[in-house]
């Protein structure tokens, strides 16, 4: 599973990283900074997790 | 007891195509199968229906609207008023500072390190039932599972148990809002002291911590605290006693899947999954704060929500042949909500799950519904299991 953020949606609300925090991780600015990042499959119900709690809705998983 | 369909209670807003008449706790729609009727609503009402029932409010049952209602908290308000619950009544900003209190006491990593206890109070509750060949399994196995857990979370003082399970269960099973709130009150009575002892004294609990957290730049009150714990009693338990029992249930009818998960146990979590998909239990309430147009709909400030959870998780757009159990569907359903109050208790819930049905598994030989005693549900907003009684192989039913 892999992580995919929309730069253009994500607003830095930090609720991924707080919610999900062993997948989701902030850059310096405060914004998502795990695009492209392979979920192991024992995390996948917290890169959910993520998905569910963004308020921008700025994250998706693909297979 | 039925309220009759009258233009009092649908406002000029809203257009007649969007009215169906739905009672979401006696609808005869819901009988005899809750879930098979919420299947039947679907193809019968809108995604976004409005209901004369109650006063009159709107039902969202279709899965995106109500993921799109759920992530719009300045339109779609948590705020119930009176007593509000933290933080599930509560609406950002403020929220915010209010659930990441609880965020450390339910991560995964926390409740993962209550796996044996769990284990050790799940076996008890099983063995005790186990040579006799028959339960109740409500009020033998799922009720005090949850419940004893919980106060093991809190460090509430064993001696506290038996009464303070004696009024969470009557706050559950007590229909009535008004009535409800004065079983809270009679908990309070009880809990009031163990919230004085640990602001004053924190210890390693969850209370403690509640009391001695940072709530932007202040402590909680006294108010706060009771906010806090009405919640933690009361919505965590009933949902997970529920999701039990729908599961066990769905089991005692289905052997195939039932044989299956007991040549397979490594199945077990993936059938959790669906349990809490295809038996979903908890609805959840929003209040409009302005005038908006929703989805080809108006909707006008003070407007009232029920998201149909159960329903939404039947949704066939998200979830093919929403009816069926399946292992391993792509989607995830909605069960725990989603937005800043999605369930903060959901891997508390499905811990408990895994290790309640797998040890059962374990321990209870091929298990059916006793055909002498039928098992009884009934509808609001959490779906209740009233009773579910048992028979394992071997066994006869006894009057
Ligand atoms: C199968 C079991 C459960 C189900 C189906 C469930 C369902 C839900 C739902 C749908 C919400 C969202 C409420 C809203 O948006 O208005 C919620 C919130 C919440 N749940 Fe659960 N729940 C379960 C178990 C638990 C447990 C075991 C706990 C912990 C004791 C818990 C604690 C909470 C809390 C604290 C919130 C409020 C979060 C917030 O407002 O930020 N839940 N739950
Ligand atoms: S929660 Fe959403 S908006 Fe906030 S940082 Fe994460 S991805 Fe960005």
């Amino acid at each position: 599973m892999i992580v995919k953020v929309d730069a253009a949606r994500c607003q830095g609300h930090g609720r991924c990283a707080v919610e999900a925090a062993r997948v989701y991780t902030l850059d310096a600015e405060g914004h998502c900074a795990v695009n492209g990042r392979t979920i192991p499959p024992e995390l996948e119900e917290e890169a959910r997790i993520g998905v569910e709690v963004c308020p921008e809705r700025a994250i998706a998983l693909e297979p | 007891m039925s309220v009759a369909h009258s233009s009092e209670t649908v406002p000029a807003h809203v257009p007649t195509g969007r009215v169906y008449d739905f009672d979401i706790s006696h609808d005869p729609l819901l009988k005899p199968d809750l879930h098979l009727g919420l299947l039947e609503l679907r193809k019968r009402a809108p995604e976004i229906f409005y209901t004369p029932r109650y006063g009159g409010h709107w039902i969202a049952q279709g899965h995106d609207a109500v993921f799109e209602i759920t992530h719009n908290h300045e339109v779609f308000s948590s705020f119930q008023g009176l007593r509000a619950m933290i933080p599930i009544g509560v609406d950002p900003p403020q929220h915010e500072d209010y659930r990441r209190v609880l965020l450390h006491a339910f991560s995964p990593r926390t409740v993962t390190a209550m796996t044996e206890t769990i284990k050790s109070l799940a076996t008890e509750l099983i063995d005790q039932v186990a040579a006799r060949g028959s339960c109740e399994f409500v009020s033998e196995v799922s009720e005090p599972l949850p419940v004893i857990v919980f106060m093991k979370m809190l460090g509430l003082p064993l001696e506290m148990m038996a009464p303070l399970r004696k009024l969470i269960i009557t706050a559950l099973e007590e229909g009535d809002p008004v009535k409800r709130e004065a079983t809270f009150d009679e908990q309070l009575v009880m809990l009031d002291p163990v919230i004085r002892e640990r602001m004053a004294n924190p210890q390693d609990d969850i209370l403690s911590r509640i009391a001695t957290a940072d709530l932007g730049g202040r402590r909680a009150t006294f108010d706060e605290m009771q906010r806090y714990l009405l919640l933690l009693a009361n919505a965590g338990l009933d949902t997970v006693v529920n999701a039990m029992s729908f599961a066990t249930l769905h089991l005692a009818n289905d052997q195939d899947l039932q044989a299956k998960l007991r040549a397979d146990p490594a199945l077990v979590p993936d059938a959790i999954e669906e349990f809490f998909r295809r038996y979903a239990v908890s609805s959840i309430g929003r209040r409009v704060t302005r005038d908006f147009e929703f989805r080809d709909v108006t909707l006008k400030a003070g407007d009232r929500f029920i998201l149909l959870l159960p329903a939404a998780s039947l949704d066939e757009n998200v979830h093919p042949d929403p009816g069926a159990v399946v292992l391993n569907r792509e989607n995830p359903p909605i069960t725990f909500g989603a937005g800043v109050h999605r369930c903060l208790g959901s891997h508390l819930a499905r811990l408990e799950l895994r290790i309640l049905m797998g040890e059962w598994l374990r321990r209870i030989p091929t298990f059916r519904l006793d055909p002498a005693k039928a098992p009884r549900s009934h509808a609001g907003l959490v779906y209740t299991v009233d009773h579910l009684n048992l028979l394992w192989d071997g066994a006869e039913s006894k009057p």
